[in-house]
């Protein structure tokens, strides 16, 4: 008895380590949910190419500064939209800033899935800063390098999305792939993220993805971001976001 | 035709081989013939106006754009709501869709305060309101705006539509079928009305007519009756099967011949195997029935058929088959494709019928003369009893001819082409409710082309297309690029009318981008928009007027304009470029003014006044300068100003000094800002002022531009009786006076070069000048071309068919006296047709040639026979012409009862053309070439 007894707990203590090594979805998310937001602020170049699914494409540049839920983005090209300049303060409301008209405007916006300006991202995806505060995790495959995720909705969650297919870096915890899924649980839309540079966060490195593919799982319409001169914790305080900022010239 | 006879008997195995080699070949290739049942393949590809149709169409969508309505009591119920919204998803799901878009998931920009805007779904996207009131909001919202208003909801609120657009490519069947059942699942259960419309719709309508229980219980009974009479009057069944042979395998040989010149069948030329059929059944009936009444063997009594009425089967094979050529004369690819498989067909079985018809004949054994019905009915006319009453035929004949003539001149030219649809039937019902809820089903485009469309000289000349198309008589709900810059500039900048300079059209363009709705009126590479209407009728005496005014808008439009900026002017220039703007304002009032008091307005007066109002200095009264002053407070104290001031200072005295700054200059907006603002602030941010002093200029140049606008609305409407009560009462009329009225503010003028060397002196720079080309297009438009073109292309088709019938009949009848004789069968039956459309109200259509056609190719045959047979001395053959007729009129009688109108206007005027020619074969020609019979 006392022999099999120890078998057992021989065997016992062989396999719990393992289960107490195996993460949760919800210990996954956390930790994705952490390096996402692992700088107190940003500041980037970002090329955005839109190609259309008949062919035709277009180019726009803009400089990017985010901090917390706050995004500043003034345009430089083309031409036709430099210095037009956009202010997020919160997930709905927006100022825009119309040089010709020399004026900032307050669009508030109370469409979270409305297109951001003829791209495959929408006013929703840019502002989703948490998904543990939206969405329920459950953690549906894993391999050596990556964890799927697949997050679901939760049921006083203002997201247009049913639910999100997250592949999360295992070493990082960085997103790497998202699919978008609606309402009919039809995928919408697929974001990848590659050519990661790692720069100092607040906690270790933090690896920013250089490209960002979206592309319209319907149409085959696609937007890829690029982004340069990534910096993070360059201390913006709060005034940086602010209407009179969007006339300023770029700094 | 006796040796041709024998030798068929005699190698009859190898005629069938040889038939059977033809038909298999001809098979392989019918076989192939491709069909395209979109209503859109009957134009003309090749037509300059329908390949710039399909471009169009391909551009802006409307090529690939479906509809789907809801009718209910109230629109704006929960429960309506929700019924829309569900058919909207599950319209937008249906896979091959692009988007479906309805009011339940519009977007709606309403202003937000001064210079903001709120951006939400018109309809919430998490849920249908309940409450009275928020429904109520709901429906101000939809029906208030002009853009939404007769498009996506009707003006009354009890129905709307559901714009549903397709991806390129798809099967046009397949799509309305799915559609359809995707809307109607989603729809059912619930309250409300549910319609379609578009192409794929229709195709799917006609599909299942066609295809339906009583379109085949129809044709069931068409040919049963046919095949069954026709067996009836020959009096053998050997002869019955001689007859479909030849008429079966005349139809493979024509459908085989179209498809091995690449032909592709249409709705129209899809009715070619029902014309062979018609046309060449006769022709070996009259060979069957001859040989039915011989007597011998089968051989020799083929042998006797042949001899006696082979030269006619033949001919009239040849006869018809000319005829029909003769529409290639026409410039219509659907009468020249129906005209080449006609004649084909008809070639064919008048061949076949003295060639397979024969050899299949002479396998009978031994008979005694078969007696039929048509013996019965038809034998007692006899060529002595004709002759007899030739005093009294002949004349009535002409007089036929004559009165029939006279009613063909008279036959209508209105087209209706909801009338080849049942009433009641789904096509119609839309239709209707298009007209009373929609202004109509009959959208149309002015494409206007440019280097780039947004200019806001080309935009102007878009909103002054859509104001006077505003002024055509059933012409509806016209709607621009030009109106939603013209609502986005109203809303986030407080200015009613378009951008008046390029760089104010590229910000505003900033926030339309992506949007679905605007896809649908300009291209992305900014060179074509579209001011896109309705006419408020299908039928053509609507849509002929309307187009002829349309055009005259189109005509309007300049070809060359020049931008011209007012800032850069020389001051001696300026008054009469306010004059020139004030011309613009009021052209654009006139048009208003037209519209809503049905009058002209005397212009001089107000275009002084408000060239005055533009060139002259403003007085600058108390109640102005506060206004002002009150627009500087609020600037320097919000969190936009580009000075930060503490919250206690008092902004009050730099407003007061700012605001008696008469016309002010950025510089001396500085110096005030220097002398008012505190020092510390001024030291935290030296390019503060540098940054407010635009921005105060603009607040003093918007409030000038205020103020003169409403100074320009007082003037209207003293100088225009009634102007005021009218806009009082019209939302859409204030809106538009006040527009046409703010282009007296514009910093712009947009002139043509003719006007702009009248004021400059001088021509203007090329680079400067904005060239531009406007073309209508649409449904509707190349309808109304193809029918004005028709009289003209049957009068070249008929003239020539004319020609050709008699070259063909002197060749088949080989005197003159027959060939008069048969010509006047021929006429006579065809002018009855015509004379039957117009008393019976049957327009001119596409449908009348082919009517034409039956006629010509049954009155030859039945001419040809009984001059065939007057010319060998034999008895007047009315049996045998009763035996080629008669079967084919009643049989195909019967396709009147088809729910299509199409077909069933073919079987009233085959019943007709078939009695029509037998009356006039065995009335006319015993009368006339019995007089001249040669030896």
């Amino acid at each position: 008895m006392k022999r099999r007894l120890s078998v057992f707990v021989l065997a016992l203590t062989m396999v719990m380590p393992s289960l107490a090594l195996a993460e949760s979805a919800d210990e996954i998310l956390a930790k994705t949910d952490k390096a996402i937001n692992n700088y107190n602020d940003m500041s980037m170049t970002s090329i955005m190419h839109i190609k259309e699914s008949s062919g035709a494409e277009k180019t726009r540049e803009m400089k990017i500064w985010l901090k917390g839920e706050q995004r500043l983005v003034k345009f430089t090209k083309p031409a036709t939209d430099a210095g037009i300049s956009l202010l997020s303060t919160d997930s709905s409301t927006n100022y825009v800033y119309l040089p010709a008209y020399k004026k900032v405007r307050r669009v508030a916006s109370h469409v979270r899935n409305q297109t951001f300006m003829g791209t495959d991202f929408s006013q929703e995806d840019m502002a989703i800063l948490r998904y543990g505060d939206d969405f329920t995790p459950t953690l549906k495959s894993e391999d050596e390098n990556t964890y799927t995720l697949e997050v679901t909705r939760k049921p006083d969650a203002k997201i247009s999305y049913s639910k999100l297919q997250l592949i999360v870096n295992k070493k990082s915890y960085v997103v790497e792939r998202i699919d978008y899924f609606d309402n009919g649980g039809d995928k919408v839309k697929t974001e990848v993220r590659s050519d990661f540079k790692e720069i100092p966060g607040n906690e270790g490195v933090y690896p920013v993805p250089t490209t960002i593919t979206m592309t319209d799982a319907k149409t085959g319409h696609e937007t890829v971001l690029k982004q340069e001169d990534l910096t993070i914790n360059k201390g913006l305080d709060d005034e940086f976001f602010s209407q009179r900022n969007l006339k300023r010239p770029v700094r | 035709m006796e040796r041709l006879a024998e030798t068929v008997v005699r190698r009859r195995i190898a005629v069938f081989v040889a038939v059977a080699i033809l038909s298999a070949i001809a098979g392989v290739f019918a076989a192939k013939l491709p069909t395209d049942m979109n209503v859109a393949a009957i134009l003309p590809a090749e037509n300059p106006d329908v390949v710039f149709f399909r471009v169009t169409g391909e551009r802006f969508g409307t090529n690939f754009v479906n509809m789907s309505a809801l009718e209910a009591d109230d629109l704006f119920t929960n429960e309506n709501l929700t019924t829309l919204r569900a058919m909207t998803n599950a319209a937008a799901d249906v896979r091959g869709v692009k988007f479906a878009m309805s009011v339940t998931n519009l977007l709606d920009m309403q202003p937000d305060g001064e210079g903001s805007i709120s951006v939400r779904e018109i309809v919430p996207a998490d849920g249908i309101p309940t409450e009275a009131a928020e429904l109520d909001h709901i429906r101000h919202l939809v029906l208030d705006n002009d853009m939404l208003a007769g498009n996506l909801a009707s003006p009354d609120g009890k129905a709307a539509l559901i714009t549903i657009m397709l991806e390129p490519g798809q099967d046009p069947k397949i799509m309305g079928a799915a559609l359809k059942d995707a809307i109607r699942k989603a729809a059912d259960g619930r309250a409300g009305t549910v319609y379609f419309g578009g192409v794929e719709m229709i195709v799917d309508f006609l599909g299942k007519t066609i295809g339906g229980t009583g379109m085949v219980i129809t044709m069931s009974l068409t040919f049963g009756v046919f095949i069954v009479l026709l067996g009836l009057f020959i009096g053998r069944v050997l002869g019955l099967v001689a007859s479909l042979a030849t008429a079966g395998l005349a139809t493979l040989w024509s459908l085989g011949a179209l498809g091995a010149m690449g032909v592709t069948l249409n709705l129209f030329t899809s009715m070619l195997p029902l014309l062979v059929i018609v046309v060449a059944v006769p022709m070996a009936t009259l060979i069957a029935r001859a040989a039915a009444r011989a007597k011998g063997t089968g051989s020799e009594r083929t042998v006797i058929a042949v001899k006696q009425f082979g030269g006619a089967a033949l001919g009239a094979g040849f006869v018809t088959a000319l005829a029909s050529l003769a529409s290639l004369a026409m410039d219509l690819p659907i009468f020249q494709h129906i005209g080449i498989g006609l004649a084909i067909g008809s070639a064919s079985a008048g061949i076949l019928a003295v060639t397979l018809a024969p050899a299949l004949l002479s396998f009978g054994g031994e008979k005694e003369p078969a007696h039929s019905i048509a013996d019965r009915l038809l034998g007692g006319i006899t060529a002595a009893g004709v002759e007899g009453k030739r005093a009294v035929l002949l004349p009535v004949a002409l007089i036929v001819l004559v009165v029939f003539g006279f009613l063909a001149t008279r036959i209508s030219r209105d087209v209706n082409p909801m009338s080849t649809f049942p009433a009641g039937s789904e096509p119609v019902e839309t239709e209707n409710l298009m007209q009373r809820g929609f202004g109509g089903s009959q959208l149309f485009q002015i494409n206007v082309h440019s280097a780039d469309v947004r200019h806001p000289a080309v935009l102007e000349q878009m909103d002054l297309a859509k104001r006077r198309l505003l002024n055509i008589k059933n012409v509806n709900y016209p709607q621009s690029i030009a109106d939603v810059l013209i609502m986005l500039n109203t809303n986030l900048n407080n200015e009613p009318s378009t951008p008046d300079e390029i760089d104010k059209i590229n910000n505003m363009w900033f926030m339309l981008e992506g949007q679905a709705q605007v896809d649908m009126l300009i291209d992305r590479a900014f060179t074509d928009a579209v001011v896109q209407a309705r006419i408020g009728d299908i039928d053509s005496s609507v849509v002929g007027p309307a187009m002829e005014k349309i055009n005259e808008v189109v005509d309007a439009v300049p070809h060359k304009l020049v931008s011209v900026s007012l800032r850069d002017r020389p001051s001696n220039e300026l008054d009469k470029w306010s004059e020139a703007l004030a011309e613009r304002a009021v052209e654009k009032l006139g048009l208003d003014v037209r519209r809503g008091l049905d009058k002209d307005i005397d212009s001089k007066d107000l275009t002084a006044g408000l060239a005055a109002l533009r060139s002259e200095k403003p007085t600058i009264d108390s109640v102005l300068r506060s206004e002002i002053q009150d627009r500087y407070a609020a600037y320097l104290k919000s969190d936009e100003a580009d000075i930060v001031l503490p919250d206690d200072f008092d902004v009050t005295p730099t407003a007061e000094a700012l605001a008696f700054l008469d016309d002010p200059s950025e510089p001396a907006v500085i110096d005030v800002l220097k002398e008012k603002l505190p020092a510390d602030v001024l030291a935290e941010d030296p390019a503060g002022p540098t940054y407010a002093a635009p921005i105060l200029v603009g607040i003093y140049n918007k409030s000038i531009k205020r103020w003169r606008h409403g100074e320009a609305l007082k003037l209207a409407r003293e100088k225009i009786n009634g102007l005021a009560e009218a806009m009082a009462k019209d939302p859409s009329l204030n809106a538009s006076v006040s527009s046409s009225l703010w282009t007296i503010n514009s910093e712009t003028a947009n002139v043509t070069p003719q006007k702009y060397e009248e004021i400059t002196g001088e021509a203007p720079q090329a680079d400067n000048v904005i060239e531009l080309q406007a073309r209508v297009t649409g449904w509707p438009q190349v309808n109304d071309m193809l029918h004005r073109a028709l009289p003209k292309m049957m009068k070249a088709g008929g003239f020539l068919a004319l020609i050709l019938l008699a070259v063909g009949l002197f060749i088949g009848t080989r005197t003159l006296i027959g060939t008069v004789a048969a010509l006047l069968c021929v006429t006579v039956t065809a002018v009855v047709n015509l004379g039957l459309m117009t008393i019976l109200g049957v327009p001119l259509d596409n449908i009348t040639w082919v009517i034409l056609l039956i006629a010509v190719g049954l009155a030859s045959s039945s001419a040809l026979a009984v001059v065939g047979s007057r010319r060998r001395g034999l008895p007047l053959p009315a049996a045998t012409v009763g035996a080629m007729m008669l079967p084919v009129a009643v049989g195909f009688a019967f396709l009147m009862l088809a729910e299509l109108g199409m077909q069933a206007l073919l079987g009233v005027f085959i019943a007709v053309s078939a009695l029509a020619a037998l009356t006039a074969s065995l009335a006319i020609v015993p009368g006339l070439v019995g007089e001249d019979e040669p030896e």
